[in-house]
């Protein structure tokens, strides 16, 4: 049975000191999928190992369908982790391999084969379950280790870049494909990444981890769209968002922000940018100061006449759309535009922004003004 | 014609390892140019032949056949040492315990360079502020992060200035959000030495992305070379078509119905006068590719005779793929974040004649 998992003030210290978790609470819903994402060194990985049982929490609780399970051993607690190195068993062939974790913890013969001729069915597997894996294509043996993975249903699958030492392209098919099984099997699911992409792709909801904390938890778009932080903000999306520093002024006709000119700039610009902020903004409880105004790539428009002039540093062309590397008075700045929209090296263009998209930030904490 | 002669050409270069009856080739009559001053990316999967032909160009491996030139001369005579070429790995292999500007100065002292102390020096602050890794010189390599080590790697590169940058998939090994950063600061750095550059990746966004010119390799073979507009909008053949674009092209059987392309189904796609459809004039048979940003999907009922029903849709920032069940295949469709679908609904899916892709059905292989 898919159970629901409760993190609670869960920490981990290791014997030198380092505090490689601080203290996280997030609970995940029976058959949620829930990725943990970050940096390298964010305390993710930990955050799973202390999950299976790999690890012992040093502070916290860990609840699997209500039942404390952080002090015990990875065997009594009904977890599969699937690591991201997975061999098939060369002298078994498909059927057995995928029966393998079955056989483990003793599941009757007829229940066996009733699940493997599922999931055959499931991955359209069935004409090679007498193979042996080396008569197998790359992308069939990859298929048949994450279904091997997945064959048993215990009460959470708890995955460590399950995905990542594939080839790009193989790796978003992959995606794909164990989003497709996880729904069908309702399993709840723990899976940590490095890759923001990947995440949006595969959550319910994404935690975003940094330096042993949680930053955020929510929704794919909702952390994309409404990030709480700086971090989120700029480690979620590719390219992340654009920041401009500078300050929140108060005047007659409302709020607006007002751009300080980049740090290395000999002289400020002739006309600092100033922006007028929206109503639904300007209902925040803002204070007058330094801020940080950030706005997502494909919300900087190219416009004929626009607050701010650009000259094109670097054009990305990725097929389905165009990433323009702009260098302003008030920094660097990165529209997404059209494929057809190309621009020379080194010519300028204004820019535009719709207040709309425009996100607050403090400085100094990170933390979104909202 | 300018008039100076390509940084490397490469002619027929064929490369088998192995003897007789179990030869296994590599490389199949590779022919390939990079201008000067050019970045050529090689674009393939693993096991397309792409480190084989970095190592051919190096001078480690001798080829079967063909004929390589650098500047216009003939390098077959020429050692690797010889041959001025630089080559960075994606397991960049420095010396753990000495100094990042020890590591940057090494190549420098090798015997038969005799460069003075004070060039070293120089070249390898240049180095270090070129690659922003200037506060780090006084570090013992062994304490870098994987970005600055993979920086350090290429500076190794650059310190020697040579003729030719050869790298092998460079930034695989690395975070990816650190991967989309290196790739933004490598393309400046080629640009700011103007130095002719052959990258090999599988990373699709990656050619795209670093590209003037792109070759497109497959089992040895090159498939297609062109800029990287050129390999996206008009992709030779579906095995090209498949290697850019993310989510890969929808790919679809088509067979003349009178008047009409059909689906297998029998559902009418496409007029055979469609100008996407000159190419298959005369054949019976043809494949069709749809980019998933070309075809539009509805949910109000459309007049289009396609339908199909929402498997699953993936978020992916500033737009989503919705996967479609479609045709009794999965067809993939990107739209923008502000459209919402969800698994199940049923949908009208429109292709834009202008926008697709037709095969003669006998290509798929290629």
């Amino acid at each position: 049975m898919s159970a629901h998992l409760e993190l609670e003030r869960l920490e981990k210290t290791y014997p030198d000191g380092t505090r490689a978790v601080k203290g996280i609470d997030f609970a995940a819903a029976a058959g949620e999928f829930i990725v943990l994402l970050g940096p390298s060194g964010c305390g993710k990985t930990t955050t799973l190992r202390m999950t299976a049982g790999l690890e012992l929490p040093t502070g916290g609780a860990i609840r699997l369908a209500g039942v404390d399970v952080s002090q015990q051993r990875p065997s009594r607690r009904d977890v599969g982790f699937v690591f991201q190195f997975y061999a098939l068993y060369p002298h078994l062939t498909v059927a057995q391999n995928l029966a393998f974790p079955l056989e483990c913890v003793g599941t009757p013969r007829a229940a066996r084969d009733a699940a493997v001729a599922d999931l055959a069915h499931r991955l359209e597997l069935g004409p090679l379950l007498s193979r042996k894996p080396r008569e197998l294509s790359g992308g069939d043996q990859q298929r048949v280790a994450l279904g091997r993975a997945m064959i048993r249903r215990p009460q959470i699958w708890l995955m460590d870049e399950p995905l990542g030492t594939l080839d790009a392209d193989r790796r978003l098919a992959m995606c794909e494909f164990l989003r497709v099984q996880q729904l069908e099997a309702k399993v709840t699911t723990l899976y940590v990444t490095h890759d923001q992409e990947e995440a949006m792709r595969l959550a319910d909801r994404i935690v975003v981890m940094h330096d042993g904390k949680i930053e955020q938890v929510g929704a794919p778009m909702a952390v994309y769209d409404e990030p709480a932080s700086l971090f989120v903000a700029h480690f979620v999306g590719s390219p992340g968002m654009n920041f401009l520093e500078g300050s929140l002024a108060r005047g007659s006709d409302g709020w607006r922000f007002v751009a300080r000119a980049a740090a290395d700039r000999a002289a400020a610009p002739a006309a600092a940018l100033e922006l007028p902020l929206p109503p639904a903004l300007a209902r925040a409880p803002l204070r007058e100061g330094p801020a940080t105004l950030g706005i997502r790539p494909e919300f900087v428009r190219l416009a004929a006449a626009g607050p701010l002039r650009a000259t094109v540093v670097l054009d990305e062309y990725l097929g389905a759309s165009r990433c323009l590397h702009l260098d302003t008075p008030c920094g660097p700045l990165v529209a997404r535009v059209a494929p057809e929209a190309g621009a020379a090296i080194g010519a300028t263009v204004a820019l535009d922004f719709s207040p709309a998209h425009v996100r607050l930030f403090d400085p100094e904490s990170g933390a979104r003004l909202r | 014609m300018s008039a100076s002669p390509p940084a490397l050409r490469l002619d027929s270069i064929t490369k088998r390892f192995g003897r007789g009856e179990r030869a296994v080739p590599a490389l199949t009559d590779v022919t390939l140019e990079v201008a000067p001053g050019e970045r050529l990316v090689v674009l393939g999967a693993t096991g397309a032949g792409k480190t084989t032909l970095l190592r051919v160009i190096a001078g480690l491996e001798t080829p079967d056949r063909g004929r390589i030139e650098l500047d216009g001369r003939d390098a077959a005579a020429l050692a690797p040492a010889e041959r001025d070429v630089a080559l960075v790995f994606q397991n960049f292999s420095l010396y753990p315990h000495l100094t990042v500007r020890e590591n940057l100065a090494f190549p420098l002292r090798a015997p038969g360079r005799a460069l003075a102390a004070a060039e070293i020096a120089r070249r390898v602050d240049e180095a270090g502020e070129l690659l922003r890794i200037t506060r780090l010189l006084d570090r013992p390599a062994k304490n870098l992060s994987g970005g600055e080590m993979q920086r350090v790697a290429i500076g190794r590169a650059i310190v020697r200035r040579p003729r030719l940058f050869l790298l092998d998939e460079p930034l695989t090994n690395l975070d990816a959000k650190l991967r989309e950063s290196l790739r933004l600061e490598l393309v400046k750095l080629f640009r700011a030495l103007s130095v002719p550059v052959v990258y090999v990746t599988h990373d699709q966004a990656e050619a795209l992305s670093m590209a003037d010119r792109i070759v497109v390799l497959s089992e040895g073979r090159v498939l297609q070379s062109g800029t990287p507009r050129e390999i996206y909008l008009a992709p030779a053949s579906p095995a090209v078509a498949r290697q850019l674009g993310q989510p890969a092209i929808n790919l679809i059987e088509l067979e003349r119905r009178g008047a009409t392309w059909c689906a297998r189904d029998g559902t009418p796609l496409l007029p055979i006068d469609a100008a996407a459809a000159r190419g298959v004039a005369d054949a019976s048979a043809a494949l069709l590719g749809v980019r998933p940003e070309a075809g539009r999907i509805a949910a109000e009922a459309r007049a289009s005779p396609l339908r199909g029903r929402v498997e699953l849709v993936e978020e992916c920032g500033p737009h989503r793929v919705v996967a479609v069940h479609a045709l009794g295949q999965t067809l993939r469709f990107a739209v923008g974040n502000d459209r919402s679908f969800s698994p199940g609904d049923a949908v009208a899916i429109e292709l834009p004649p202008e926008r697709l892709l037709l095969w003669p059905a006998d290509s798929s292989a290629r």
